[in-house]
């Protein structure tokens, strides 16, 4: 055992262990640290961003002589008019800014990322033959399955037209299908929260307590 | 009996958990690790890397709330470069970024030499817009480091003129800016790959699966992984064990659950 003499160690362990037992019940020491947490997040953050304004804005505007970084800095300081309950509308300016430069730097690339090639990539064959023309039965059972549960999904989200009979089996299909990746993406939940409470106990019972290896 | 099988108090479940998760830890059993193709594309496409003149973009985009399933990835792929010499640019698109970097070069201060093979060019705002503008001027995105140096004075960015001069890009991340960002804004078929936190795997397959990301590091397994391929254990191997043995808890009381349910069900329908 080699508990750490570092004051820090000691502090964020003990901050862990205070957060920790919200499990037990809530209680004035876990509200404690979740502020603490909450403030130093925060405070780094406008910090860190307070830094980037004088680096980028501020900095080459006022050395260089960068005159066309007034317009950005002064659409930045029009997103705070939403402060004044008179003049709030004008931050609408700056927030429609925002909002048409976001969409149009996305739109032509989510166009060929998500949609063509994952569109592309679902595009298989059924059949998968080797370089030497032999018949490759694993992966062409797993390109049938991807296409059915593709297809079916999609299926399943058609209402154009009543889904009943042969139509009923494939939006079921779809359903089954969904309901497989749901399991799948509980199952990943499950096994990220584990990964952050073993980074927890490994902080706790190791970088402050020194009882791991 | 079976009606006190659902209701197993929460304290008890934790409990038991920490003691399954807590002894692994302190004496790990050795479980047999396999490696996941998307691990192996990262390492087989560093390993190819050419120390003389490829250079690596490390990009932290990563948080404190998601650091212990992407940090050790982080660590092992810096080993992994540092110990071939490989030069790295670390940047980062979340606040939190530069900070990990930080952490890192000091953590493997041996393996680098600070503005020769590795470099902090700490954080830059906006997010994809932030992406975007980088990836178009990598150059000139960023006038001095984290640490104060001027960019244009250090060795390592002296042959970085356009994106293109990146032989591959990592980029290790708990959301946005992440994968999606970097996949609308690079160039199509650019070599691209992700660490992600477990959370996200199933959304992000998808993207591998298609030939989009050129090699895909699944939260801690992903860096457990990578540490056995290097063939140095670190903080992901560590932690498999337990995180193992948490799954076969979690498992078995899903079992016992749904077992008390049917139970509990069938006995219902008996008395009535």
């Amino acid at each position: 055992m080699n508990i750490s003499t570092n004051p820090w160690v000691w502090f964020m362990g003990i901050g862990m262990l205070c957060l920790f037992s919200f499990i037990y019940k809530e209680n004035p020491m876990y509200r404690l640290f979740e502020h603490i947490y909450v403030g130093a997040s925060a405070g780094y953050a406008v910090v860190v961003n307070f830094g980037n304004i004088l680096d980028r804005a501020w900095t080459p505007l006022t050395t260089k002589g960068e005159v066309n970084l007034i317009i950005p800095i002064i659409l930045g300081l029009l997103l705070y008019t939403r402060f004044f309950k008179q003049i709030a509308w004008v931050s609408r300016w700056s927030m429609s800014f925002l909002v048409g430069i976001g969409v149009g730097i996305s739109t032509f690339g989510l166009l060929q990322s998500q949609l063509l090639a994952q569109s592309r990539a679902a595009m298989v064959p059924l059949i998968v033959r080797g370089s030497d023309g032999s018949f490759i039965l694993s992966q062409s059972i797993n390109n049938i399955i991807m296409v059915a549960g593709v297809l079916s999904v999609i299926f399943y989200f058609f209402f154009a037209m009543e889904q009943k009979g042969a139509a009923k089996q494939v939006s079921g299909f779809g359903r089954y299908v969904m309901m497989i990746t749901f399991g799948v993406a509980f199952g990943n939940v499950a096994m990220g929260r584990l990964s952050l409470l073993l980074g927890a106990m490994s902080d706790i019972f190791g970088k402050w307590l020194g009882i791991l290896g | 009996m079976w009606q006190k099988l659902q209701n197993i108090d929460r304290r008890i479940i934790y409990t038991l958990l920490l003691i399954v998760l807590f002894v692994p830890m302190a004496k790990p059993l050795g479980i047999p690790l396999s490696v996941n193709e998307t691990t192996q594309t990262v390492f087989d496409t560093i390993e190819a890397l050419d120390p003389q003149s490829d250079t690596v973009l490390f990009v932290l985009d990563y948080s404190v709330g998601g650091q212990a399933d992407v940090h050790p990835q982080a660590v092992a792929v810096a080993k992994h470069l540092g110990r071939r010499g490989i030069k790295t640019v670390m940047v980062g698109f979340v606040t939190d970024g530069p900070m990990f970097a930080e952490q890192i070069i000091a953590e493997l201060g041996d393996r680098f030499t600070y503005g020769e093979t590795v470099i902090n060019l700490g954080y830059m705002s906006g997010g994809e817009t932030a992406v975007k503008s980088f990836v178009e001027d990598p150059k000139n995105s960023f006038e001095n480091d984290h640490r104060g140096n001027r960019v244009a004075n250090t060795p390592i960015m002296s042959g970085i003129e356009t994106i293109k001069d990146f032989s591959y890009i990592i980029d290790f991340q708990t959301g946005a800016p992440g994968y999606q960002d970097f996949l609308r804004q690079l160039p199509a078929g650019f070599p691209y790959a992700a660490g992600i936190v477990t959370v996200c795997v199933p959304n992000v397959i998808p993207y591998y699966n298609s030939g989009q990301l050129h090699g895909l590091l699944q939260g801690l397994r992903g860096a457990a992984e990578y540490e056995v391929v290097l063939g140095e254990p670190g903080e992901g191997a560590a932690r498999m064990d337990a995180q193992s043995m948490g799954h076969v808890v979690i498992i078995a009381f899903i079992v016992v659950g749904n077992l008390a349910y049917f139970m509990t069900k069938r006995s219902v329908k008996k008395s009535a």
